[in-house]
């Protein structure tokens, strides 16, 4: 006899006099008395080794035990895997116990994208048809929770049989199974429909209930059902009506409330049948009305119930009278002890505060309140509500309450809140000072908290802001007079001194007490920043050209400046280096340029970034090897020199101008030479592939003056424009076409139409994107949307996105129309995955 | 409503239902996280918290939590009355449900909750109905095993009616003693009945 045959035998030979295996409440009671993890480890182990041994033996016995002893193990965290067939034998087994187990096991261990499941649709599909209701409640149960969508497809019409029986108890397990298939494959919801007639007759609050879900989803799902089921709004009415007028029913009662759970759902249904439709909206507003004031509020369940009719009111065409009495609802829950019932207020307020703003500013001290709460739930809704409610009237109020909150709260809040702040003053501000006070507060209280951006854009404001230059450059030197801790205010404080240092030493400031400060002490104070420890490579920077610009500012101190900067020359720090080095070079071979490439810098316009986003820099020295090949761009670039210029001076985070408005001539030229750039930026071309540079540097770019029409055919004609903004009589549409060059280009046109009727003037399109995209605007047709829809402005963006993600953008829009100015952000969310995938 | 879990105070799993499907890692590692961040919640804190794109709902009975993920338009007020339901399901069919109850009859728990969930919303709202069906499925079970000799396993039975009775004693001690126990709101009580029903496995 071999020796594998030999130990076959013997193994046969254990098996048989082995004793019937451990049973299952032993063995959890076994693992329990482990005291470490190995030895728990080491017990599973062995368990694990018999019960595959078992298995492999193909003994019925005991599979069914095994099995659940392996369901224990695996929610203790250890495999189980190896059980998965085991599940389906136990399922084909003609022993319920087997079979519950088995199911149970299938759900716990299969997942539906293992084929593995697919083995089991036939048993399920036989045991739909069981002569027994509980076989065919385990197996409802399965495939409501876990059958795929094959196996919904195969089985969908036992389960609409079974829909249409007289038995509640596998109706109401149809139903929910119904949903199931539904969710999985849509298209097979037609297949329920004739099923749904008669379901919302029923008596039994099971399949009521579980009917009603199955309507929503449909409702939710398909426009055509929805449009079929608004019928049903009078006896749904009725059904809610019966509820409430009910006497005691100990079956469903809770704490004094008839059915909470079905009233809920037919809160829900209604709110889905009741949104945007009058009629509907109209038939339901007495029993909304009833619910909300006839129901007990001293328990949870009365304020689950109210919550809902709540929502209910709020989103369907509800009367004016009833969004009051909905909102007031609120209001009382925000007083309400319980902090689940405030935490839900808030959250339902937020939905509101859009449509129901004056509604709910009556609240706004509770919510302001709720900022003290210790529970960060409750905290952060409120934060949010907080800023929804920020308005020109009660900025400066609010403000002090929200920046002793970022002062107060916990880190994870810091960033939010301060970009809430930032734009809430940017919006609301009531005076420049204000602003510039309020920006520097956050700073110098979350500075390490905020974003990238926050630093450009005070640098902006303050440049802007002509009148308060001395003031402001004041408070920043006061500011960070020994501490360097809070970077982002010590690289706007830094920008600022070099800037308008001239005005701090000579004092003159209005809005405060003016302050004595030397030269020296000036520097003394940029030298620190330079040497602190606390300093990133960044703040040096700001810190060094800083110092440079210094030079021209101040009288005296020159040659302590012309000290500092050869010093650096020699850094580490190769960022630092090259500037030092280059200043150096300034001091030394281009001394008479000197005072001009360091005036004092233009008041900046319009910047093409407003998130935590870049623009693509594409002049500077990043791309040199491209620039070269391409034909010199004809005629002054003044906008393209002033990039230069800054960026030579205004430190690592300002981003070139890139002025989209297209009147402007110089500017507009430095845009095409950005754009011819960018193209062969674009394109990704290798400057040792030069067969891809003739045919980019074909003339028809330079030729098409404002280079609407761009180089690109749409690849993918099929890719669906949207509508990105569509807001006040202004709407803006994306079209896209992807490059053949190159695929990872996306170019979308822009066409911003008006409704109303009045032009709307000075149109200007800005949009970000995130860090992984790089994006280029094109100058617009005009800077005029004319009105009644006569015309369109049209603007090319290209996005280059080389990782295939997600497109993602930020937009911002300012134009004057009707004699204001207006301002609006949004976030475009939704392109169509053709235009980037 | 996406998943459901029942775990301990020491961060222990005792029952999962998922009605997504995942694989087996994803869950283990949303378990983890999910349990960090409700352990580590103060028991004055409100019963819900945003955690990824889902809304947690949780609430502690005893040394047991249940906490239940549900999507944006879930109701978060009757979730928590949907997590009594089931606790109060359990106490009925246990006849004052302790942990170690759940611990060594899993199995069951999750029948129960299969039969009161299905995809993660309310079957029937009737407790009675709930417990009558799962009752008959046990009979079921019995009827077609045709044996009840197991029933009679005499350390079974002792151990399943001394052993949890005086955990139950101490762990409700101790509940006491850390101010922990709320009479109102939890469904503890001191003493653990025998257990009425079959057990075959």
């Amino acid at each position: 006899m071999s020796m594998a045959g030999r130990m076959r035998m013997g193994v046969k030979d254990f098996v048989e006099r082995m004793p019937a295996p451990i049973r299952l409440r032993e063995l959890i009671r076994t693992i329990r008395t482990a005291r470490t993890q190995a030895e728990e480890r080491e017990m599973i182990q062995k368990e694990c080794a018999a019960i595959r041994s078992s298995f492999r033996e193909e003994d019925n016995t005991y599979r069914c035990r095994n099995v659940a002893k392996l369901l224990y193990m695996h929610m203790l965290g250890y495999p189980a895997h190896f059980g998965q067939l085991e599940c389906l034998k136990l399922i084909a087994s003609q022993k319920f116990t087997d079979k519950r187990i088995g199911y149970l096991g299938a759900m716990l261990l299969l997942d539906e994208r293992q084929d593995v499941h697919l083995l089991m649709t036939n048993c399920i599909k036989n045991d739909l048809n069981h002569s027994t209701q509980y076989v065919q409640g385990l197996a409802l149960c399965t495939l409501g929770c876990m059958g795929s969508s094959e196996m919904c497809r195969d089985l969908a019409g036992e389960v609409e049989k079974l829909l249409k029986t007289s038995n509640s108890y596998l109706r109401k397990k149809a139903a929910l199974c119904a949903v199931h298939v539904i969710r999985k494959v849509p298209e097979l919801m037609e297949m329920f429909l004739p099923a749904t007639k008669n379901l919302l007759n029923e008596k039994n609050h099971g399949v009521l209930h579980t009917s009603v879900v199955l309507l929503t989803e449909m409702c939710e799902r398909s426009p055509d059902m929805l449009a079929h089921f608004r019928k049903l709004v009078p006896q749904l009415v009725r059904i809610l009506k019966n509820l409430i007028m009910s006497g005691y029913s100990p079956e469903h009662d809770v704490s004094g409330i008839s059915d909470p759970f079905l009233q809920v759902r037919i809160l829900r249904l209604l709110r889905i049948l009741g949104r945007n439709d009058d009629d509907s909206s109209e038939a339901m507003n007495d029993i909304l009305a009833q619910v909300a004031t006839n129901t007990e509020t001293s328990k949870n369940v009365g304020n689950a119930i109210l919550y809902e009719t709540v929502l209910t009111i709020m989103d369907i065409k509800s009367e004016s009278g009833l969004r009051v009495l909905a909102i007031n609802i609120l209001g009382r829950f925000l007083l309400n002890n319980d902090k689940n019932i405030r935490y839900v207020a808030l959250t339902s307020l937020l939905k509101t505060v859009q449509t129901d703003h004056n509604a709910v500013q009556r609240h706004r001290s509770t919510i302001v309140d709720c900022l003290k709460d210790l529970d960060v739930s409750i905290k952060r809704r409120a934060m949010e509500l907080s800023f929804a409610l920020v308005n020109g009237n009660n900025i400066r109020g609010m403000m002090k309450e929200l920046l002793y909150f970022l002062d107060s709260c916990e880190p994870e809040f810091k960033a939010d809140c301060a970009s809430g702040i930032f734009l809430a003053a940017e919006k609301y501000a009531p005076s420049k000072r204000w602003h510039i006070d309020t920006i520097m507060r956050v700073l110098t209280t979350a500075g390490s908290y905020v974003r990238d951006d926050a630093v450009p854009n005070l640098i902006q404001l303050i440049t802007n802001s002509v009148e308060m230059h001395a003031y402001t450059v004041q408070r920043l030197y006061k500011a960070i007079l020994g501490d360097y801790s809070q970077q982002p205010l010590v690289q706007v404080a830094a920008w600022c001194i070099g800037e308008y240092g001239d005005l701090l030493v000579s004092g003159q400031c209005e809005e405060e007490e003016p302050i004595q400060v030397t030269e020296d002490e000036v520097l003394d104070i940029l030298e620190s920043v330079l040497i602190s420890n606390m300093s990133t490579s960044v703040t040096r920077g700001y810190a060094l050209t800083a110092i440079m610009k210094l030079s021209t500012r101040f009288s005296c101190t020159v040659n302590r400046i012309k000290k500092v900067v050869s010093i650096y020359g020699s850094s580490i720090d190769v960022e630092l280096q090259q500037r030092a080095v280059e200043y150096n070079a300034l001091f030394k071979k281009y001394d008479h340029m000197r005072s001009a490439l360091l005036e004092r810098m233009p008041v900046m316009e319009k910047v093409t970034t407003n998130g935590p986003t870049d623009i693509v820099q594409t002049n500077g020295e990043t791309e040199p090897a491209p620039l070269e090949t391409k034909p010199p761009p004809s005629g002054p670039q003044p906008a393209s020199q002033a990039n230069d210029l800054l960026d030579l001076l205004g430190g690592n985070d300002i981003t070139p101008i890139i002025p989209t408005v297209p009147t402007s001539k110089p500017a507009s030229a430095g845009g095409e030479l950005l754009d011819l750039l960018g193209d062969l930026n674009l394109t990704g071309a290798p400057p040792s592939a030069p067969a891809s540079v003739p045919q980019l540097s074909q003339p028809p770019f330079l030729l098409d003056g404002l280079s609407s029409q761009p180089l690109f055919n749409d690849i993918a004609s099929g890719i669906p424009s949207i509508t990105a903004y569509s807001k006040n009589g202004l709407k803006i549409e994306f079209t896209f076409e992807r490059s053949n060059t190159n695929p990872s280009v996306t170019v979308i046109t822009i066409q911003a139409s008006n409704s109303t009727e009045l032009d709307m003037t000075d149109f200007v399109f800005q949009a970000a994107v995130p860090k992984t995209f790089q994006l280029q605007l094109l100058s617009p047709s005009s800077s005029i949307v004319p009105a009644f829809n006569t015309g369109t402005i049209t603007q090319v963006i290209k996005v280059l996105n080389p990782q295939k993600q997600q497109l993602r953008m930020r937009i911002k829009l300012t134009y004057n129309h009707k004699g204001s100015a207006m301002q609006d952000l949004a976030e475009v969310n939704n392109f169509p995955p053709q235009s980037w995938q | 409503m996406r998943f459901m879990l029942l775990f301990s105070r020491q961060g222990k799993l005792r029952l999962q239902k998922w009605y997504l499907a995942m694989s087996d890692k994803e869950r283990k590692k949303m378990v983890r996280e999910l349990m960090q961040v409700v352990l580590a919640r103060k028991p004055k804190m409100c019963s819900f918290l945003e955690w990824r794109d889902l809304k947690v709902v949780y609430k502690r009975y005893a040394s047991l939590y249940f906490c239940c993920a549900i999507e944006g338009q879930d109701n978060e007020l009757i979730t928590l009355e949907l997590i009594h339901r089931y606790v109060e399901l359990l106490d009925k069919y246990f006849g004052s449900v302790c942990e170690l109850d759940i611990i060594f009859n899993f199995e069951k728990a999750y029948f129960i909750l299969d039969e009161f969930l299905m995809g993660g919303d309310v079957q029937d709202t009737s407790k009675k109905s709930v417990l009558k069906a799962i009752e008959q499925a046990d009979l079921l079970q019995e009827v077609w095993s045709g044996s009840s000799a197991d029933k009679n396993d005499e350390v079974d039975f002792l151990f399943c009616t001394y052993l949890p009775l005086a955990l139950a004693l101490s762990c409700h001690f101790m509940g006491i003693l850390q101010g922990l126990e709320e009479r109102e709101t939890t469904l503890w009580y001191l003493f653990c009945s025998s257990n009425n029903y079959s057990d075959q496995l």
